[in-house]
């Protein structure tokens, strides 16, 4: 699977073209050589993350499934989901299949936090639509549900999925911010 | 209707659409400052307890499992919570992290947590599944976190949580509702405010991962 999307090329304001497709080993060498060192010492939640270890859980559990986004040759995004095993929490939709982001990650370089200017923008919500694309390709209606690391809370309430921030979990570590696509359609 | 929820899939997008929910996208991660990760923190190396196969837990097994031992006390959403529950639980055994919980207390030592479900059946159960993929001391784990999750979901059966409360917003008007669905909350928030005709969006909403869960709302949403 091969799909191509549009970035923000930031320094020079273009519009370019990257690819979206199923991890390879190439990418996951790229989390580890070129995106460990610079997360090294940042600070940043996902600094532990270690994508080698998510791709070889995804083996093990049915449903796992890892994705990446690719520009240049190189690696600007990482999402695994679990398109098998969640169902959705909000009432008037539970137990309906659902899309669940397990981890997202961009680059570091695409953080104004830690690269400023970032190199290029776009790369997370692409991801992000991806997995609701995948859900609508699943039968699933395009929900999707995730657990948002703290400092992106503003993201997920902003990209107009109809994502509903269900306050924190208090099952999760951390206890993080819910999100769940709420369906109008049904009620 | 009168909320803000434009969940619908663009048809067939052109390069305009393209175009532009490249740039919604870009305007929300410019409101977090570019930060857009998620997900639940994991461990970095697979437990050696576990084979390197597919591996699941059949849902609906289970679920049948948890009604001919519960349905006497619990309802379908309970069943649904502790079934993900366990799911989640037998994740987080194959890549532990090193604060692995059950993430909230533990019952006192003196509570028999496996009162309500035969621990021989739900072996079984867990046996006829994932007895292949992982060790035995990972279906014990796994089965003493099911008595806890089962144990708790009896204490506080997910059906008697009281309604959710919903915070909505209008162009001028906060407003909180509690209600079992967004709908009637709506509702709720027209027939007494019958001058409220405009659009509702909703903010946020409490008491659906947890009975009695406070709600918290940044000042400059008010």
């Amino acid at each position: 699977m091969n799909r191509t999307i549009q970035l923000l090329q930031v320094q020079d304001q273009q519009v370019i073209d990257a690819i979206l497709t199923e991890v390879t080993d190439k990418h996951l060498e790229d989390a580890s050589t070129l995106w460990e060192p610079i997360l090294e010492g940042s600070g940043q939640d996902d600094e532990y993350w270690y994508w080698v270890g998510k791709s070889r859980r995804s083996k093990l559990l049915l449903g796992d499934e890892l994705y990446a986004i690719e520009c240049e040759g190189i690696t600007q995004g990482l999402m695994m989901v679990d398109v098998l095993k969640k169902r959705c929490l909000i009432e008037s939709q539970l137990r309906r299949r659902l899309v669940y982001i397990s981890a997202l990650a961009t680059a570091p370089w695409n953080r104004p936090i830690i690269t400023k200017p970032p190199t290029d923008k776009g790369v997370g919500g692409k991801l992000v639509d991806f997995a609701v694309a995948r859900s609508y390709a699943l039968g699933y209606q395009g929900s999707i549900g995730l657990h948002a690391l703290t400092g992106a809370l503003g993201f997920y309430r902003k990209l107009r999925l109809g994502l509903l921030d269900c306050g924190p979990d208090p099952e999760a570590p951390d206890h993080l911010v819910y999100f769940e696509t709420l369906r109008m359609d049904d009620l | 209707m009168t909320q803000s929820f434009p969940a619908k899939p663009k048809a067939a997008p052109n390069e305009g659409t393209r175009h532009q929910r490249l740039m919604e996208l870009i305007e929300a991660e410019d409101a977090a400052n570019g930060e857009v990760g998620c997900g639940r923190a994991l461990g970095n190396s697979i437990s050696g307890s576990f084979s390197t196969r597919d591996m699941a837990l059949e849902d609906e097994k289970l679920k049948r499992f948890l009604q001919a031992h519960l349905g006497h006390s619990l309802r379908a959403p309970d069943f649904d919570a502790i079934a993900t529950q366990i799911q989640r639980q037998l994740e987080s055994l194959v890549m532990p992290t090193s604060s692995q919980s059950l993430g909230s207390e533990p019952p006192p030592a003196s509570t028999n947590v496996t009162a309500h479900v035969p621990t021989e059946a739900l072996k079984e159960l867990f046996q006829s599944q994932l007895a292949e993929f992982c060790s035995e001391a990972a279906l014990k784990q796994l089965i003493q976190f099911s008595h806890q999750i089962i144990h708790k979901a009896v204490l506080r059966p997910r059906h008697t949580w009281a309604s959710p409360i919903w915070v909505l917003r209008s162009e001028t008007q906060i407003y909180i509702a509690q209600a079992a669905g967004i709908e009637e909350a709506i509702a709720k928030v027209k027939t007494q405010h019958p001058q409220e005709t405009g659009r509702l969006e909703v903010i946020t909403v409490g008491g659906i991962l947890a009975p009695d869960q406070v709600i918290s709302l940044a000042t400059n949403l008010l």
